[in-house]
């Protein structure tokens, strides 16, 4: 099991007038293996769930007495976890990685979490390459290019190599494609599905439907800083109802699929994937 | 007469030193009053540049930009460009002036030198507009990223200007917060009267607008009714853009040897061509 969470809450400014319970009695499992999603409006508690499973947001005694927290076999309820080890074994992509990009050459960005692991250099080159090689960039192309002269898209697989350098056991995703052009999406969304191979274990938050549908296997609705439910996502995307009171969208091709069901037309309502649209259609 | 011509513009950034980049090649077209363009290219396509040359943040390399008949080039007029074309950028955090809200809506028009009767109208007009009346007093850095781009939108309306370009206004933004946002542009747009140039990524975005421009590499290479524009998806596609679902997936079928009729562009128009079948 790689995250263990039971009711864990989490409040923000205590005691004062912008007091706001964040997470409000969480319990999930992720399982090793899972390609998780966390879904959820803003606000919702998404982003303060996820700084935990690295402890950026540290489990607050006061309003945590029967919580467990448990990441990658490290208790973070203890006194004092280990948190070295577990930021080795958790690798975070923000939002916007790209904004993180610091170095002057892509080699030097990418190594950096590497080194500070205390890796010797021969390993770190290495794991350097294996890194640029597995988010589709070319190293002799981009080694020693300023990461600021890259594309949009190719900053952000740099900013992501920055992290996969790390060989994290779990990787956590928030919102990767945001912000990007449609082929940068695609791009970026290709890369998700191949890092599945190096790290087994992911954990996305996204606004976009379309990409939960298309990546999870298993995805965690919150709300109001608990978690409303636990489904695959061709059971969730059924359920219009439930999607919408939560101010979330159905995926584009199950609401085109809903719509042209009520039209009369033999389309199942839990279709998420334009390929499956096109054969039922076809079948006709 | 147009509000905004735009005639055999070129910009080029860097121009001369060794790291020159063109970002825009022989551009024209004009925009009419009142008309809903969707401006559409993928990164690098020289999009935003455009939107910052409109109303004179960058002044054109080569040809020549005028809003509401005044050069953007002309210095002693640049309060009369901008007040004309309002632009709303992609991240609503960088476009807070003030720290409370009224303040944040008054402060173009205090730069136009306006009397406080006239300020204060216009916020109360501008707060109405995008559907926040109840916030006049508050704080921005409390708000939703919808709301706070509302906001942005707000001080830009306060301006009142005649043509809004919203670059990417809502990328940043939630579902719910792009709802708002685009329903507020509408809104707008049918009560005032106002030009909206609108740059966005997402397909089904563009199809609202009257009129699509697609720039690949600074060229111009698509000005038509979304009809055309966001049906050709071949064509799309070879400029790294995509068409709206329905238009897709028809596409797909017609190549699979179904027999639909027309350019299809909504879900309904799909389901007619299906169910005539």
């Amino acid at each position: 099991m790689s995250v263990i969470i039971k009711n864990l809450s989490y409040v923000y400014s205590p005691r004062s007038p912008y007091e706001t319970r964040a997470l409000d009695g969480i319990s999930l499992e992720i399982n090793d293996g899972d390609f998780f999603g966390i879904i959820g409006h803003t606000g919702s508690g998404k982003s303060t769930l996820i700084n935990h499973l690295n402890a950026l947001a540290r489990v607050q005694k006061k309003y945590n007495e029967n919580a467990t927290l448990e990441v990658c076999g490290i208790d973070l309820t203890a006194k004092k976890p280990n948190l070295k080890l577990l930021r080795e074994k958790v690798g975070m992509v923000f939002q916007y990685p790209e904004y993180q990009l610091f170095a002057d050459t892509v080699k030097a960005d990418v190594g950096y979490g590497a080194k500070n692991l205390g890796l010797d250099k021969e390993e770190i080159e290495i794991r350097v390459r294996d890194a640029i090689a597995k988010v589709g960039l070319n190293y002799d192309e981009v080694a020693e290019r300023s990461p600021f002269e890259l594309s949009g898209g190719q900053k952000r697989r740099v900013a992501i190599a920055g992290v996969i350098v790390m060989r994290p056991e779990l990787l956590i995703l928030d919102e990767p494609t945001a912000g990007l052009d449609p082929r940068g999406k695609k791009e970026i969304l290709d890369l998700v599905h191949s890092l599945k191979q190096t790290c087994p274990t992911i954990v996305m938050v996204s606004h976009n439907m379309d990409e939960v549908a298309d990546c999870c296997n298993r995805v965690a609705v919150l709300g109001g800083g608990k978690v409303t439910g636990i489904y695959a996502p061709q059971e969730l995307f059924a359920h219009r109802e439930l999607i919408n009171s939560l101010g979330l969208e159905l995926p584009t091709v199950t609401e085109l699929a809903q719509y042209l069901a009520q039209r009369g037309l033999p389309v199942s309502p839990s279709v998420i994937r334009e390929e499956e649209l096109v054969e039922a259609l076809l079948k006709r | 007469m147009s509000i905004i011509s735009v005639k055999n513009v070129s910009y080029i950034y860097n121009e001369g030193l060794e790291d020159e980049v063109t970002a825009l090649t022989d551009l024209s077209f004009e925009v009419e009053e009142g008309e809903f363009i969707a401006l559409i290219g993928s990164n690098g396509s020289g999009k935003s540049t455009l939107a910052r040359l409109l109303n004179g943040l960058f002044l054109p390399s080569d040809g020549k930009i005028t809003v509401n008949g005044i050069p953007t080039v002309d210095k002693k007029r640049k309060f009369d460009v901008r007040s004309t074309v309002g632009v709303v950028f992609q991240n609503p955090d960088n476009q807070m002036v003030a720290t409370i809200i009224e303040d944040d809506l008054a402060f173009g028009p205090e730069n136009l030198g306006l009397p406080s009767e006239e300020i204060n109208r216009r916020v109360d007009w501008a707060l109405d507009c995008v559907g926040m009346n109840g916030y006049r007093k508050k704080t921005p850095t409390r708000l939703s990223g919808g709301q706070k781009q509302r906001i942005a939108i707000a001080g830009v309306l306060a301006l009142m200007p005649k043509v809004l370009v919203l670059d990417e206004a809502t990328a940043m933004l939630d579902p719910r917060g792009k709802k708002e946002v685009m329903d507020t542009i509408e809104r707008i747009r049918e009560k005032e009267g106002m030009a909206v140039i609108m740059i966005t990524h997402f397909p089904e975005e563009a199809a609202r607008a009257d009129r699509i421009i697609a720039l690949h590499r600074g060229h111009k290479v698509i000005d038509e009714h979304p009809r055309t524009a966001l049906t050709d998806v071949d064509r799309l596609r070879a400029y790294g853009l995509d068409a709206p679902l329905p238009a897709r997936v028809a596409h797909t079928l017609k190549t699979r040897g179904v027999n639909l009729d027309g350019n299809i562009l909504s879900a309904d128009e799909l389901a007619e061509a299906l169910c005539r079948l």
